[in-house]
């Protein structure tokens, strides 16, 4: 240490001990100096014989007693009862000072406080950050066998390692996603909760416009089974403000903002089911179906909601997309760091999800189909929105179609087809560009609830100007795009995706 | 100025040493509560002992027949195996307690129970014979010890006991002999942080010594010989008064979090630097049946991250390079001492050893969890060092076995009341203490 550093150091303690009184012990001392314990076991000494009178000292005398000297003993002594102390120790034993204070307490503890605060403000520093307390870095012995894991460890112990690592906005939301309060966070944990409850089919919509959309790369759609709990949601969202970007992103991603929209209002609506999907993180797919199934059963028109989460494709490059075979991919998500801890929870879920998959190629092969076939691929697309409401498990989005929000003579068409797959679809076919698949399952129950949505919203689509387009859509979806239509009524007001345009 | 300083000081490399957690067979989360009762478990500590009874009864008394309580005949000298059961006039019962004081009944005050006219009765699953005579004596035998006796009925319908065989010490793996340099392990119970009676400064010595800030280069250099640290129980003590059914004021929810807090910091500074482990205790915030589950995580943010903070069960088992110890937070021994007597806690210590059960209270008078198909708290491998913490004194004591066995058994003492810590090096089983002393007026 150079000496005017020492002389300064000095000086602090000096008005430390004097002016405010402070107890300063050699361990506080290398703390707040970041000196090195017996560095400042040393500058006590020089303090004490440089400034001695005035102050009371605390000497510490460590060693072995005589009277039983294989015992190793420390013990505290004030100056006056250093030459006791120090004739019970024997042979080799050491004297340093303790601390300088201006005058001993009568509590021995109150020696300890100052040193205590200055750990306690230490231990409240993030968790990611390394300082001496964690570190220990100033005593005279290293080992470097420890290691401190920084990523989530605190909290929830069934999330995994790597959603940690996601900011704090992440936490926040799922946090808030336990307590359900805002709307932006239900909307978040709306995802989440769906991506619990209906991860297979909510994916597939989701990922099948993701396919479709030339914008959405990929979702952030991070296999729902994997991030079923509060934390995984930290996930699913992405880094902080994914609710954010869901918003944003629905100008440009026609299936997006149908999405999001979706999302939103269906948040309110699931907000009430929330905690229970949290609860039942893990049990499977199958499980949160089911548990979503019976929580969703009063509200028979949310049943065929579907979620479809659009999320930015900057947190996610491999974002799973259940129209793509290989659940494999999904597990192979590389965004946050996904360890192996996540791949235990994967694995009952990816096999759901290939279940699921394999229905929604069609729809997803489909939907490349439409997609190509429809030149404006204005985001908002209501059929999209009132895909994510559709069929819950088995029916794959129905509405990827993007549709030209500005069409002023539309005129709904239904086509029935054949499909590949051997299925019976039914599009309903705006005259302009829009259509809609629909997919038929054979349990599907939404047919009846779509067909009627679908005529509601057709019929609103064509009261209002069809801004929308997507009123076509299926069931809830239709509930959607009548909102929606009712949000962007006048063709002149321009395109819909001004609405969800980014601030 | 940083390396200038590391230039001048020697930093010494804290010595390695190989960990195994052994706790399984102590936790409860694959059990599964169906309502059963404690039968189950007794059944399983009189069969896995009466197996090894009989094995070892031949070379006992190989002229005697072994037999059930129900074959016994009069007259007819024999070997009968079972579980001990000693009837005790003056053990609470739990109904009069309820009938005396309708409310929370305060921490039981340790207090024995014993009395002259206690006696033994030996059970199997056929039946139970009253035990006379005075080879057994019920001042030393509680209910619960499974043991062989050889003996005959009388008319009056008791069994004479002549001789018992008890189990006798596990049979032991071989300590390592090629341990060449000192390596120590510190045993500490008894913190009790945030009771009156502690004194941080005190704990505070103790880390500092332990993680090497105290003394001079060469007492770091002893302390950078301590591999492992155990913290055998009874961490915090929360204030009673605040744990009185009602809800807690929020000023009061602070003052009941202080202690952890304080205990978290704490073994943050320690886990930087060596290996502990955390044992729950009678007065820590964990459950209160046997085996105790390891505190949860949550309640060190500061310490968990590390790789070097381990949570364990109550009881706990682990090996540091081979060495295996065993050890309790007190609760067996605290309740032998109610129910029966010893000059010393270390008798009682070694009489469970040799009784080969942790506990063998449990579940009579000791909260226990109703096992079903076995009893984890049956010792199975004899262990080198066995502690017991949250004890009144330091006491050790080296024990040999028939088979060559050699156990050290420790009592730890309260930290917050005697300022004492243990020390055990591995290379020779030897102990020693560690004491701060605080007192500068």
């Amino acid at each position: 240490m150079t000496l005017t550093r020492t002389l300064n150091v000095l000086d602090e303690i000096e008005s430390l001990v004097s002016d405010q009184l402070q107890v300063v012990s050699y361990k506080w001392l290398s703390r707040n100096f970041s000196l090195s314990s017996n560095t400042a076991k040393r500058l006590l000494k020089d303090f004490v014989e440089k400034h001695g009178k005035g102050f009371e000292v605390v000497y510490i005398v460590s060693g072995c007693l005589k009277n039983r000297p294989s015992d190793y003993s420390v013990k505290l002594a004030s100056s006056t009862q250093l030459p006791e102390v120090e004739k019970e120790f024997n042979g080799k034993y050491s004297v340093h000072i303790y601390s300088v204070q201006a005058s001993i307490p009568i509590d021995p503890a109150a020696i300890w406080n100052a040193e205590f605060v200055q750990a306690e403000e230490l231990s409240r520093q993030p968790s990611a950050t390394e300082n001496c307390l964690r570190g220990n870095r100033f005593c005279g012995i290293s080992n470097s066998f420890v290691k401190r894991n920084i990523e989530g460890t605190t909290g929830n112990v069934t999330a995994p390692r790597t959603e940690s690592v996601r900011t704090t906005v992440q936490s926040k939301s799922s946090l808030d996603f336990q307590k359900g309060t805002v709307l932006s966070n239900q909307g978040k944990s709306f995802q989440h909760s769906s991506h619990q409850a209906k991860s297979e089919t909510n994916a597939a919509p989701a990922q099948n416009q993701s396919v479709k959309s030339s914008s959405d790369k990929e979702k952030s759609f991070p296999v729902p089974p994997n991030k079923k709990n509060g934390q995984g949601e930290k996930s699913v969202t992405g880094t902080g403000g994914s609710l954010k970007n869901m918003w944003g992103r629905v100008p440009v991603k026609t299936e997006d903002k149908s999405a999001k929209t979706e999302v939103k209002n269906h948040s309110t609506d699931h907000s009430d089911q929330k905690p229970s999907h949290d609860a039942d993180k893990k049990g499977g797919s199958d499980d949160e179906n089911q548990d979503v199934n019976f929580k969703r059963a009063p509200k028979s028109e949310n049943r065929k909601r579907k979620v479809i989460f659009d999320f930015s494709d900057e947190e996610y490059e491999d974002v799973i997309s259940l129209a793509s075979p290989s659940s494999p991919k999904v597990n192979s998500r590389t965004d946050g760091d996904l360890n192996s801890e996540d791949s235990g929870p994967e694995k009952p879920d990816a096999g759901v999800s290939r279940e699921i998959k394999s229905d929604e190629q069609e729809v997803s092969k489909e939907d490349r189909e439409k997609t190509a076939s429809i030149d404006a691929s204005t985001t908002l697309s209501m059929e999209k929105i009132q895909a994510i409401c559709s069929e819950a498990e088995v029916n794959p989005s129905k509405g990827r179609i993007a549709e030209a929000p500005s069409l002023p003579k539309r005129k709904k068409t239904l086509k029935t087809r054949i499909d590949e797959r051997g299925r019976e679809v039914t599009e309903v076919v705006w005259e302009e560009t829009e259509t809609k698949v629909k997919k038929e399952e054979d349990t599907d129950t939404n047919k009846k609830l779509n067909d009627g949505k679908n005529a509601n919203a057709v019929n609103r689509a064509q009261k209002k100007s069809p801004a929308i387009g997507n009123a076509a859509a299926t069931n809830i979806g239709g509930k959607v795009g009548s909102k929606k239509g009712g949000n962007v009524k006048d063709p002149k007001q321009g395109n819909i995706m001004s609405f969800f345009k980014k601030v | 100025m940083e390396s200038m300083e590391i230039d001048s000081e020697k930093v010494h490399e804290r010595k390695q040493s190989d960990y195994n957690y052994l706790d399984e067979r102590f936790e409860i989360q694959k059990e599964m509560y169906r309502g059963q009762q404690y039968s189950q478990i007794y059944f399983a500590r009189l069969h896995l002992m009466r197996t090894l009874l009989y094995s070892l009864a031949p070379t006992w008394k190989p002229h005697l027949p072994v037999g059930k309580v129900l074959g016994l005949e009069e007259g007819k000298e024999c070997i009968i195996v079972g579980t001990l059961f000693k009837h005790m006039k003056l053990k609470p019962c739990v109904l009069d307690e309820y009938s005396k004081e309708r409310s929370v009944t305060p921490l039981v005050k340790p207090h024995n129970f014993m009395h002259p006219d206690d006696n033994l009765i030996l059970e199997d699953e056929s039946g139970r014979v009253k035990l006379g005579g005075s080879a057994l004596s019920p001042a030393i035998y509680v209910t619960g010890v499974v043991v062989a006796l050889h003996g005959k009925e009388t008319c009056a319908g008791e069994f004479f006991v002549e001789d018992v065989l008890e189990a006798g010490l596990p049979p032991q793996i071989e300590r390592p002999i090629d341990l060449q340099e000192d390596k120590y392990v510190v045993l500490l119970s008894g913190l009790c942080i945030g009771s009156k009676s502690a004194n941080p400064l005190q704990f505070q010595l103790l880390v500092d010594h332990i993680t090497g800030h105290l003394g001079d280069e060469a007492e770091q250099g002893l302390a950078a010989q301590i591999v492992h640290v155990v913290i055998a129980g009874n961490s915090v003590e929360f204030p009673r008064k605040l744990i009185n059914g009602q809800n807690l004021a929020s000023k009061d929810q602070s003052t009941l979090y202080e202690p952890i807090r304080e205990i978290d910091i704490m073994l943050n500074q320690i886990a930087a630097g060596v290996s502990v482990d955390i044992m729950p205790g009678l007065n820590d915030p964990a459950n209160f049946a046997l085996p105790q589950q390891p505190l949860n995580r949550c309640l060190f943010p500061g310490s968990a991250p590390y790789n070097t903070f381990r949570s364990c069960t109550n009881p706990h088992s682990f090996d540091v390079d081979n060495i295996r110890f065993l050890g309790t937070s007190g609760q067996n021994i605290d309740d032998l001492d109610k129910y029966s007597e010893a000059k010393s806690k270390l008798d009682f210590v070694e009489r469970t050893l040799r009784w080969r059960h942790l506990a063998p209270t449990a579940p009579n008078t000791l909260g226990c969890y109703p096992f079903t198909d076995r009893d984890p708290f049956l010792i199975e491998t004899c262990p080198h060092v066995y502690f017991v913490g949250n004890q009144d004194k330091y006491d050790n004591r080296l024990i040999k076995g028939s088979e060559g066995q050699l156990v050290r058994l420790i009592c730890i003492p309260k930290f917050c009341e005697t300022g004492i810590a243990v020390a055990v090096n591995l290379k020779n089983l030897e102990c020693h203490t560690l004491s701060f002393s605080t007192q500068i007026s």
